[in-house]
């Protein structure tokens, strides 16, 4: 899987909302889409980001490892596209 | 277009190559398809990101920052994902430890360290605040609820973390059948006829606060009867003949907590945790968890909750209403 910017934000808003509901309205997409385009960035990384409970999602340690680098990546972006555009 | 990270590695790639026809070489591209992505790139980006000369591509003064940017993000991404995998791959953790002494905070250790931490947990109950200091001192705890009473102030170890969980009641047990029972609440002077089983005596000045509290209420009390512990008291007391301290947490056989009027006795109740511990990192996660367990026991204890209804003003800050 080539890793894309929307899984970074997949990650990190699943990481913020309190619980799955949340992260869904957010993305803007079904519930379980998002347990699929999750499942999937899983797969890549080999392992479990989030331990998946009764509604919420909780990061696992590797989880809040990918979580925190993808937000310094996001952020990178942002001033990347900040700059010079019109 | 947005630009997204197979973008950066193109303009990497670019600049790495410092020619077009040499990174559409590298990425496996036809030329004339690279130049037109380059081109989208850098409309997206709002600005030229290289200069085109008769020898090659050079970054422009906007174009090496946005280089050193994408260079930055492509690492973070490499860290991400070999971090990552180390995480997943690595030997199993060593456990959580955490200890306390008997009441409603100690219960909620587990389930909280098991939210917060990823390693299994043990648990480590003890009467002995001293006992579970050394352990965290020593390293053999990660985090332990300690408890000291109105005038012994714990001293810790400047190295452990620590924070107020909350100042709790200590209530009276009568049996359930006795006319004490009853009533909303009791002064601890009319209390004075009785006889009184105490837990065994710990070192975190509950006894000698007890006595204080008897002194201070006009008597002395009479103990009789010394249990290995605070629930040990319960069949002494259903059996009718003597009273005992009530852990307020706790819903023990034939007895009734009673509140005491002006609450003379009560516990400050303390985490304390080392600084090189999972809690450390994620304290006030930690300390919410707490809270929530301690909460919902709170709900389902009616003396403690009706006591929690009318002395709101004692309720800790991190206690949910």
């Amino acid at each position: 899987m080539n890793l894309e910017l929307g899984h970074l934000r997949l990650v990190v808003t699943v990481a913020d909302a309190e619980d799955l509901r949340t992260a869904a309205h957010r993305l803007q997409i079904s519930q379980q889409c998002l347990l699929e385009r999750l499942g999937r960035i899983e797969a890549a990384f080999g392992g479990a980001l989030f331990a998946h409970g009764d509604g919420y999602l909780a990061p696992t340690a590797a989880g809040r490892y990918v979580v925190d680098c993808a937000r310094g990546i996001l952020d990178t972006l942002h001033d990347m596209g900040a700059h010079g555009t019109p | 277009m947005n630009i997204d990270l197979r973008h950066l590695q193109i303009l990497v790639a670019v600049a790495d190559a410092g020619s077009i026809r040499g990174a559409a070489t590298r990425l496996r591209l036809a030329q004339p398809s690279l130049t037109r992505q380059l081109h989208r790139i850098e409309t997206a980006l709002g600005g030229a990101v290289f200069d085109r000369t008769p020898h090659g591509v050079v970054p422009t003064a906007t174009g090496t920052k946005t280089l050193d940017q994408a260079r930055r993000v492509l690492a973070d991404l490499d860290r991400m994902w070999t971090g990552a995998a180390e995480i997943l791959h690595q030997l199993p953790s060593r456990p959580a430890r955490v200890g306390g002494v008997v009441g409603a905070f100690t219960d909620a250790l587990v389930p909280a360290s098991e939210a917060v931490g990823d390693a299994p947990v043990t648990s480590h109950g003890d009467p002995m605040v001293s006992r579970l200091v050394d352990q965290l001192a020593a390293g053999q705890l990660d985090a332990a609820v300690l408890h000291e009473f109105p005038g012994f102030t714990l001293r810790l170890p400047p190295s452990l973390g620590t924070r107020h969980l909350i100042t709790e009641p200590i209530f009276v047990g009568v049996a359930e059948e006795h006319p004490l029972a009853q009533r909303s609440e009791l002064d601890l002077a009319e209390l004075a006829p009785r006889t009184w089983a105490l837990p065994r005596d710990d070192d975190g000045g509950l006894h000698a606060s007890f006595h204080r509290a008897c002194a201070d209420a006009g008597f002395t009390a009479r103990v009789r009867h010394w249990t290995t512990d605070s629930a040990a008291v319960a069949p002494l007391v259903a059996a009718g003949a003597v009273c005992g301290l009530y852990p307020t947490t706790y819903v023990l056989p034939g007895m009734r907590a009673m509140p005491l009027a002006g609450a003379p006795l009560r516990r400050r109740v303390l985490l304390a945790w080392r600084r090189d511990s999972f809690v450390h990192d994620r304290t006030e996660e930690f300390v919410a968890h707490l809270y929530r367990s301690y909460a919902a026991i709170v709900r389902h204890r009616p003396a403690y909750r009706d006591w929690w209804a009318a002395h709101a003003t004692h309720a800790s800050p991190g206690l949910p209403s």
